[in-house]
C-alpha cells in the first residue's frame, strides 16, 4: 500500500541575523492546509502581522489573551496573527484550505510566551485566491538571530 | 544497493489521513465509522480539521455537538472564549451532547465564509480511560467573530468506535463544508 505523507516539512528558515520580515513563497497548492510554528524572538515585545500574496487588506481577526492578571480581547490589528516577545516565544499558525478558490481563509492562531503573553486568534483572509505567499513580520522591530520559521503541508 | 547509492530508507508515517469528506450539497450530519475495526490497532490519538457552514439562519454562526459512539450521556465541557470583548466562559456536565467548537458559519454569514476547528482527541481506543477532548476553534466573517478554546470529556471507558457532528442549531451542514479525520500513532 502506497504511504501517503500526510504532514510534510516544506520550508524551514532559521535567521542568522536579524530580519524585518520572513518570507515563504511559491507555496504549492499540493495540500489542503498549512501549518507555520514559529519559534523565536523579536527586539520588542510586539504583534507579528502577516501579508498574504501580497495583500495587505481584506483580513479580519477576533482574538483573546491573559497576561498577568489581566484578560482581554478585540478585534483589532486585522493583520496580526501572533504575539512575539523578547523572550523566547512560540507560535502555531493554521491555514485552512489555503488553496481553495471557493472559500474565504481560515487561520487559526496561537502564540505565548511565559510571562509574557498567551493568546489565541481566529483570522480570515477574504480572498478566493489560492494563497500562494505568506510574509510575516513584527509591527515594529525585528525578528531576532536564530529564530526558527516551519512551514508544513496538510492533506486531506 | 550500488556503491555509492544512499541507503533506501522505507518512509514511515506517523500521523496520517485516515478520512475525508467535502460535502456536495448539504447535509445533516457527518458520522466516522468503524474507527475501532479500522484504526485501534494503528493510532492512539485522533484528529479532525474542520471547515463547515451550516444553514442557520438569524445569526453568524452555530456550535457543533458531536456524539462518541451514538451515546447521549456523559459529555462534559469547558469552553474559554473571545468574542471581541474580555474573554468568557461557559461549562455544562452531565450532558446529553458535546460542545465542541463555535466553527460553523452560517446562512446568515457573508458568502464563501467558513469556520474552523482542529480537535484532538486523546487516546481514543483505550478502554480503561474516560475520552479527552480539545479544540482551537471559531470562526471570521466580515463583523462578526468568535475565537474559542473547549476542553471536553466522554466519562466513559468504551473505545471510540463512532463519531457523529450535528450543528447545534440549523439542520444541515452547507455544501463545501470538510471534515477531515487523522490518526496519530504511538510508539
Amino acid at each position: 500500500m502506497a504511504i501517503t505523507k500526510t504532514y510534510r516539512p516544506l520550508q524551514t528558515l532559521t535567521l542568522s541575523g536579524s530580519a524585518t520580515s520572513v518570507t515563504f513563497s511559491n507555496i504549492p497548492n499540493s495540500y489542503s492546509d498549512l501549518i507555520l510554528i514559529y519559534n523565536g524572538t523579536t527586539t520588542a515585545n510586539i504583534g507579528v502581522s502577516a501579508t498574504l500574496n501580497g495583500d495587505t487588506a481584506n483580513q479580519q481577526r477576533t482574538f483573546m489573551y491573559g497576561s498577568g492578571g489581566t484578560k482581554d480581547g478585540g478585534t483589532g490589528g486585522p493583520r496580526e496573527v501572533i504575539y512575539s516577545s523578547t523572550t523566547m516565544t512560540t507560535a502555531i499558525v493554521e491555514f485552512l484550505d489555503y488553496s481553495a478558490t471557493d472559500k474565504h481563509k481560515m487561520i487559526l492562531c496561537r502564540s505565548g510566551a511565559a510571562g509574557v503573553i498567551t493568546l489565541a486568534s481566529i483570522n480570515t483572509w477574504q480572498s478566493l485566491t489560492a494563497l500562494n505567499s505568506i510574509s510575516i513580520s513584527p509591527n515594529s522591530g525585528s525578528f531576532s538571530l536564530n529564530s526558527t520559521f516551519s512551514l508544513y503541508g496538510v492533506i486531506a | 544497493m550500488l556503491v555509492g547509492n544512499t541507503a533506501y530508507e522505507p518512509f514511515i508515517s506517523d500521523y496520517d489521513l485516515l478520512e475525508t469528506e467535502t460535502l456536495p450539497s448539504s447535509q445533516a450530519t457527518i458520522t466516522f465509522n468503524n474507527l475501532t475495526t479500522n484504526y485501534a490497532s494503528t493510532y492512539r490519538h485522533l484528529q479532525l480539521r474542520i471547515l463547515a457552514r451550516t444553514d442557520r439562519t438569524g445569526a453568524h454562526n452555530e456550535p457543533i455537538q458531536l456524539f462518541v459512539n451514538g451515546s447521549n450521556s456523559g459529555y462534559n465541557y469547558q469552553q474559554l472564549y473571545g468574542a471581541g470583548g474580555a474573554p468568557g466562559s461557559t461549562a455544562a456536565a452531565d450532558e446529553s451532547k458535546m460542545l465542541i467548537s463555535e466553527g460553523a458559519t452560517s446562512a446568515s454569514s457573508v458568502a464563501y465564509s467558513f469556520g474552523a476547528s482542529v480537535i484532538d482527541i486523546y487516546d481514543a481506543f483505550n478502554s480503561n480511560k474516560h475520552k479527552t477532548f480539545r479544540s482551537l476553534n471559531g470562526y471570521r466573517e466580515t463583523n462578526y467573530g468568535i475565537v474559542s478554546l473547549y476542553s471536553g470529556v466522554w466519562r466513559n471507558n468504551a473505545v471510540i468506535d463512532s463519531l457523529l457532528l450535528d450543528p447545534l442549531i440549523g439542520g444541515n451542514f452547507l455544501a463545501n463544508s470538510r471534515f477531515s479525520l487523522y490518526g496519530l500513532k504511538a510508539s
